[in-house]
């Protein structure tokens, strides 16, 4: 993730933290600032945060313009796009706080809770960009955030898909062809089933 | 749990490693693509900015 882009959360952090708000990087943004991964980077940034009307007031008094759908905001004649989807992260979630070159800081979600994100994304879905970002940063992860991964898969129901990613990752470099699209709508469709489905007693 | 904290200039330094691992995989998961349908104001500024049609995917 540029410098550009966590300094621009920062400054609205800076502005945002009187009114108790901390804004975090979350999404794609999140996935890349993780990964260096601009093969499925793009510019637009997700942040959670809640928009008071007098947040919304700094907000553009920074020269943000809001949209008409009112969940954006953007920065004219840049390329700079907010998107704040929600107002507050789920209980439990962790942050990284990176501290920038101008001494301010900026929040992004671990690298653990926008893997299980992006899991959880790809479980319901099947979508093959989700997968591969949760490839990616699977293969990143500490033995500390692995352990950490384990620990919390089970309350979001992700403890299938866990197992079933981490042996693709691992048979990914003996394979001649990528895993094909329907391969891993089948992975993603089992994992739902063994959640969801009623357990055998 | 304390926050993890982290200095963006050391960050940056293992910048390079971290690309070059991205890379390595990705180079063995086929094309990227976006599948998942994008909001029309995002789809619009990103169409703007000149990102590639295949990282913006089909309109929600």
């Amino acid at each position: 993730m540029g410098q550009r882009t966590l300094e621009v959360v920062a400054v609205i952090e800076e502005a945002a933290t009187p009114l108790g708000i901390r804004p975090t990087i979350v999404g794609g943004m999140a996935v890349y600032f993780w990964t260096e991964g601009d093969a499925f980077a793009t510019y637009d940034i997700d942040v959670v945060m809640a928009v008071p009307e007098k947040l919304a007031e700094i907000l553009a008094q920074l020269g943000f313009v809001r949209s008409k759908d009112g969940r954006h905001w953007e920065l004219p004649d840049t390329e700079v796009l907010l998107e704040a989807p929600s107002a507050d992260l789920d209980a439990g979630v962790q942050v990284a706080v990176v501290r920038l070159p101008s001494g301010r800081t900026a929040r992004v979600l671990s690298r653990v809770d926008i893997l299980l994100d992006r899991l959880d994304e790809f479980q319901t879905t099947g979508h093959r960009l989700v997968a591969q970002q949760a490839l990616v940063l699977l293969t990143e992860l500490t033995a500390a955030e692995q352990a950490d991964l384990d620990a919390r898969a089970p309350a979001r129901r992700l403890t299938v898909i866990v197992d079933s990613m981490r042996r693709l990752a691992r048979e990914l470099p003996s394979r001649s062809e990528p895993p094909a699209v329907d391969e891993l709508h089948e992975i993603a469709r089992a994992a739902l089933r063994a959640e969801y489905s009623p357990r055998q007693s | 749990m304390k926050p993890q904290t982290i200095n963006y200039e050391e960050w940056r330094r293992d910048a390079p490693r971290r690309r070059a691992q991205t890379e390595e995989i990705l180079a063995r998961l086929g094309p990227i693509r976006r599948d998942r349908p994008r909001h029309p104001t995002e789809a619009a500024f990103l169409r703007r900015i000149g990102t590639p049609e295949r990282l913006i995917g089909p309109d929600a």
